[in-house]
């Protein structure tokens, strides 16, 4: 059996004491105080679970007296014996003395016993559910530890592998192999940018909310950065009116750029003597709008309700590497960022996307 | 942009120094590449080295075992003024923890993180806009 349960009662009459002490001690490990003062020092040397209080003392009442204990033992149960009927006295201990249960003199043994299980029950699920919540949390950062840390591992062969490739580029004795070199790297590009998905998806789950301060021009600049290597054939328009900040989540707003921008690199039509990117971003004081629009290859408008559906893909894209994760993840931070994306596309036309954000900026 | 720097590299993948080394090579920025398997040892050349060895660019990998970047950046905070002024801190690091990008963004020695794999524009543009060369 676990230990019992420690129940401190304090009462000024000495014979309430002895007849609390005999009717309790098999079911609680019961101790007693005949003064607040008394009480204090048991509770710096026990841990006690559940203190009862009478409100008549000499020197201090029991809402004074369990006031006093809210603060060093705040996962204490407290409850209140009084005499006198009044709603003020049970007013103050409830909101004071943070007391859960309130019992009136005289007291019979059966209500009194039902209200200490009451205080009981009322402990254990506290202390459960704080259990539970930090391992939950700890769950959750050994989680955090091994995605971020297996991705890494994941990705670090494939960065040396581009990164070998990247050398080969640059010694023209291999000039002839550059094809092979190629086929390689988009495979490598693909596994890596699963492995990117991957960990996009799950980091996208997690409900924080930060609120970071949003300069949209170096954001699309970044992003553009990274992705311009896999096409730099493209003409990317960009052009931001940011009279105001913006505060907002910066790693969701990267994500959702990111995949939209290499979307938009991805799907352009090969035989097109300028392929264009556009970004217009318009930021007010309440939020931001964004058009993101290209001249590729578009989609089929009977497609345009499935995209953002989980590993959908269309007919006319199964050429191009893709995972069908991407839009998804853009869709899934764009509602935790309580914002609206909405598509325009024709096929052979081109695709564009407009996306309303709101500023998380106190007014 | 005829001025030749020193250039040291941390990273514990022996394949990712010997990118890096071919890179710079490549660049034609350096004549002399100092690479280091372990951040503690590189931490050590920069202590007991006189000024004429301290690099000019530092190339650092975050995940590395025993130091990781952001212990080696904490610790190189305690060198002298003089040395932190001449090694300027490139990140160059595969981690797609967005904490990481963050707490490599606040660090005042850091010019910048670079993903991997490294490409020679990204840096190039880097070590101009610092001045670096």
């Amino acid at each position: 059996m676990t230990d019992l349960i420690k129940v401190l009662y304090v009462d000024d009459e000495e014979n309430n004491l002895v007849a609390f002490r005999a009717n309790f001690r098999k079911i609680y490990d019961v101790y007693t105080a005949d003064s607040a003062k008394k009480a204090l020092e048991i509770l710096k040397e026990t841990h006690i679970q559940i203190l009862i209080s009478d409100q008549r003392m000499p020197d201090i009442t029991g809402v004074e007296f369990l006031e006093q204990t809210v603060e060093l033992y705040p996962e204490s149960i407290r409850l209140l014996i009084t005499g006198q009927a009044d709603i003020e006295v049970v007013i103050e201990a409830i909101n004071r003395g943070q007391v859960s249960k309130y019992i009136q003199k005289p007291w019979d043994w059966d209500k009194l016993s039902i209200a200490i299980d009451y205080c009981v029950t009322l402990y254990t699920s506290r202390m459960e559910m704080k259990n539970k919540n930090s391992e939950l949390k700890k769950v959750n950062e050994e989680l955090n530890r091994f995605v971020y840390s297996v991705s890494h591992d994941l990705r670090s062969p494939l960065t040396s592998i581009l990164g070998i490739i990247n050398l080969t580029k640059l010694i023209p004795e291999l000039k002839q192999a550059d094809q092979y070199f190629e086929m390689i790297e988009g495979r490598v590009f693909k596994l890596d940018s699963l492995i990117k998905k991957i960990v996009d998806y799950y980091r996208n789950a997690r409900s924080d909310e930060p609120k970071d301060n949003i300069d949209f021009k170096s954001l699309f600049l970044s992003v553009w950065d990274i992705l311009k290597v896999h096409n730099n054939s493209i003409v990317f328009n960009l052009n931001v009116n940011q009279p105001t900040n913006f505060i907002g989540d910066l790693y969701r707003l990267e994500v959702v750029f990111e995949n939209l921008i290499s979307n938009a690199i991805k799907y352009q039509i090969p035989e097109n003597q300028t392929k264009v990117i556009t970004v217009n971003t318009e930021v007010v004081d309440e939020y931001v709008k964004i058009i993101i629009s290209d001249n590729g290859i578009g989609i089929k408008s009977e497609y345009l309700e499935s995209i953002y559906e989980l590993f959908f893909r269309t007919e006319n894209t199964l050429n191009v590497e893709g995972s069908g994760i991407g839009l998804y993840i853009v869709k899934e931070a764009i509602e935790k960022m309580q914002g609206k994306i909405t598509i325009k596309s024709e096929l052979m036309k081109g695709t564009s996307f407009e996306i309303i954000i709101p500023s998380k900026k106190q007014i | 942009m005829s001025k030749k720097i020193t250039v040291m590299l941390i990273d514990d993948s022996k394949i990712d120094l010997f990118i890096h080394n071919e890179f710079i090579r490549k660049m034609n920025i350096s004549n002399s590449v100092l690479q280091f398997n372990f951040a503690k040892e590189a931490l050590e050349f920069l202590k007991t080295k006189d000024s004429s060895f301290w690099p000019d660019l530092i190339l650092l990998d975050i995940h590395m075992p025993i130091m990781n970047g952001f212990d080696f950046l904490e610790e190189y905070g305690e060198l002298p003024l003089l040395c932190r002024n001449k090694c300027k801190i490139v990140i160059v690091s595969s981690s797609l923890d967005f904490n990481d990008k963050l707490k490599a963004n606040e660090s005042p020695f850091v010019l910048q993180l670079l993903e991997k794999p490294l490409n020679i524009g990204s840096l190039m543009k880097v070590l101009t806009q610092n001045n670096v060369i």
